[in-house]
């Protein structure tokens, strides 16, 4: 039996990783064939062995983390992909949160900076620098400081431990998620410009301006549509180990801050919920996102250029498909599982800690703050615009975009880009653009947000603006690699042989992108 | 009619709305804790004499997070925390996402029980 058990983990192992660099799938085999997590811990799991080899940092890695956030090496799959939102009271009350729990670690603690974000999925996130993105989604369904606690713990558990380290596969389907859509966008693009190598260097001029808007339009549309998912599906794929661990950590980090425990399985509740209402979502948007792409693709007359692009997206897709219903039927389950196991382990060793109550009332106090309400209502009123626009309700999402624009939040990234597609669904291109430039602060911006300001400069020919915009972009989001592509256009239409060949060189290190920057690179003279 | 005679059709009412949508599917705990309606411990269950069918929730008192259920033809009082309870006590309340260019008549979906419940139309 053993045996058997051994082969299934290895045969396992290989199946959920397709290839040999995703550590951590055999563990998270074996927890779900063998004892799981919970039950293999003897006393609380903060204590345990396991834990306690991270209660000292390491300096070298902390470093090297560091430089790479400040500088603008995070990997273009490591660097946030939503717009965040800014509400300082509801930041400094989740920031306070994070610093009560932090009180029951024992250990050295890494930075951790709470970022809230304009997604409406449910589950929190956390990358390896230490921020914990909380989404509106998850503030607008929690219902106590302490179930806001239980998730923020949970997070911060994933940061202590380190599971970033173990994500390395995982990391590269979301990757290639990712990158479906700036090449869709990137291909339009092309599509609709006409080049000529006459003299040696790449000279872009637009055929079709409308047209291509229109297509960058439904693109950003779906893409915005995709980001409300992409960090719900991906982020959690970490493996159910991983998941067990962050639930016991952050249970006993929310005990000692004297947080009701309860509040974790509530919690757990919520997300097995929020995951069996966006299956079947999830399913039919990958299907009209393909449709979408190849109208995209089909509406221009494509070169052999754009027809290998095509089989980049198709294979994208597929890939992206296949994750996603593997990540769906296993961790769908498991949530449920977590948190069964969850209350056995509180059972075992918190008997009295279990039975204390959420207090509801801190949470219902801070939400109702009038400063904290309406930006919140603002940013709801902007997704129902977003919402009103895929059922081709327009007038809707006027309405709901206008009261979003006279919110306190009126002039951050995220309202701001979806009034920018509720003008381009009512043609009014120039309004659409004006939207963008009205955004005041673009440290809160996205990728996806950047990429609309670059292709716009883009198309106009403007390698200049482009190249300012897209320095805004690498410092901000910390990564070269996101616009690479894009440097390497903005610098052609400059024609800056130099700087061409010195971002062609930088593009050959980042091997999801070298093979477009090959493709826009200028023909040897 | 007086006040009275209110309160109780609203409490026959909402017992009657109850027993109807939420029942316990399973004991988690193992002794389960039999808890009088201010949650103080009555006595303790074990699992095994525990209802193996489905046992109909008479009330649910929120601020306490503790159900009323018959056990035994008494009324009694249980921590969620002990029962895997369907449909779940905690939901999300998330617009429904037009993705699927849904039939669903209204624009946005509150629907807070069940599998998926009025998303997948």
């Amino acid at each position: 039996m053993k045996g058997y058990l051994v082969a299934a983990s290895l045969l396992a192992s290989s199946v959920l990783s397709g290839c040999a660099t995703l550590k951590g799938a055999d563990q998270a085999f074996l927890n779900l064939v063998g004892p799981s997590t919970q039950s293999r811990v003897q006393g609380h799991y903060v204590d345990n062995s396991d834990v306690r080899q991270y209660y000292k940092l390491d300096p070298q890695r902390q470093s090297k983390q560091r430089l790479s956030y400040d500088g603008r090496a995070v990997p273009a799959a490591e660097a946030r992909q939503q717009n965040l939102v800014d509400i300082p009271m509801l930041q400094a009350y989740l920031q306070g949160i994070v610093t009560r729990l932090s009180k029951g670690w024992p250990g050295e603690l890494p930075p951790l900076q709470v970022k809230i974000t304009d997604s409406y999925g449910f589950g929190p996130s956390a990358d390896p620098y230490g921020n914990l993105f909380v989404p509106l989604g998850m503030l607008d369904n929690v219902a106590s400081e302490d179930e806001i606690a239980a998730m923020l713990g949970h997070e911060m558990s994933h940061v202590l431990l380190h599971h970033h380290d173990r994500m390395a596969a995982f990391q590269q389907q979301k990757d290639m998620f990712t990158t479906v859509a700036s090449t869709v966008a990137l291909a339009t693009m092309a599509a609709d410009t006409g080049v000529d190598r006459s003299s040696g260097t790449m000279k872009l001029f637009s055929k079709d301006p409308a047209g291509t808007q229109k297509t960058i339009g439904n693109t950003v549309l779906y893409t915005a549509l995709a980001n409300t998912f992409s960090d719900q599906v991906w982020s959690t794929a970490w493996g159910r180990s991983q998941e067990d661990q962050a639930d016991l950590l952050g249970t006993d980090l929310m005990i000692r801050a004297g947080y009701a425990p309860r509040a974790a399985t509530h919690s757990l509740e919520r997300l097995n919920d929020f995951q069996g209402k966006q299956k079947p979502l999830l399913t039919g948007f990958l299907t009209a996102r393909k449709n979408a792409m190849q109208d995209s693709l089909q509406q221009f007359n494509l070169n052999q250029f754009t027809k290998e692009l095509d089989v980049l997206v198709k294979d994208g897709l597929t890939t992206g498909l296949t994750a996603t219903s593997q990540y769906f039927n296993r961790s769908h389950m498991s949530a449920m599982d977590r948190d069964t196991e969850l209350r056995q382990y509180l059972q075992r060793e918190y008997r009295q800690e279990r039975r204390a109550r959420v207090n509801p009332q801190s949470w219902a106090k801070m939400k109702s703050t009038p400063q904290v309400a309406k930006a919140l209502q603002g940013y709801k009123d902007a997704y129902f615009a977003i919402d009103a626009l895929e059922k081709n309700k327009v007038p809707d999402a006027d309405a709901f975009i206008r009261k979003a624009l006279a919110s306190p939040v009126k002039d951050q990234p995220s309202i701001r880009r979806t009034a920018y597609t509720v003008r381009l669904a009512q043609g009014k291109n120039s309004e659409a653009v004006k939207e963008l430039q009205a955004i005041k602060d673009w440290s809160l911006a996205g990728p996806s947000t950047y990429d609309l300001m670059i292709s716009y400069h883009l198309k106009r020919g403007d390698g200049q603006s482009a190249l300012a915009m897209i320095d805004k972009a690498e410092r901000n989001l910390g990564s070269e690699e996101l616009f690479i592509t894009e440097k390497l256009l903005a610098n052609q239409q400059l024609q800056n042989a130099q700087q061409v060949q010195t971002v062609l060189r930088k593009c050959e290190q980042y091997p999801t992108r070298k093979e477009n920057c090959k493709k826009l690179a200028p023909a040897k003279a | 009619m007086n006040r009275s005679l209110i309160v109780l059709l609203a409490a026959l009412f909402t017992q009657g709305a109850w027993a109807e949508t939420h029942s316990i599917k399973a004991f988690l705990a193992d002794p389960v804790t039999v808890l009088d309606e201010q949650g103080k411990q009555q006595r303790e269950l074990a699992k095994k004499d525990a209802p193996t069918q489905p046992l109909p929730v008479l009330q649910y008192n929120q601020a306490l997070d503790l159900v009323q259920v018959e056990l035994a033809g008494q009324k009694v009082w249980l921590d969620t925390m002990d029962l895997r309870i369907e449909p779940p006590l905690n939901v999300v309340d998330l617009p429904c996402q037009g993705l699927t260019k849904s039939q669903a008549k209204d624009s946005r979906n509150n629907s807070t029980i069940g599998f998926g419940a009025g998303c997948n139309q």
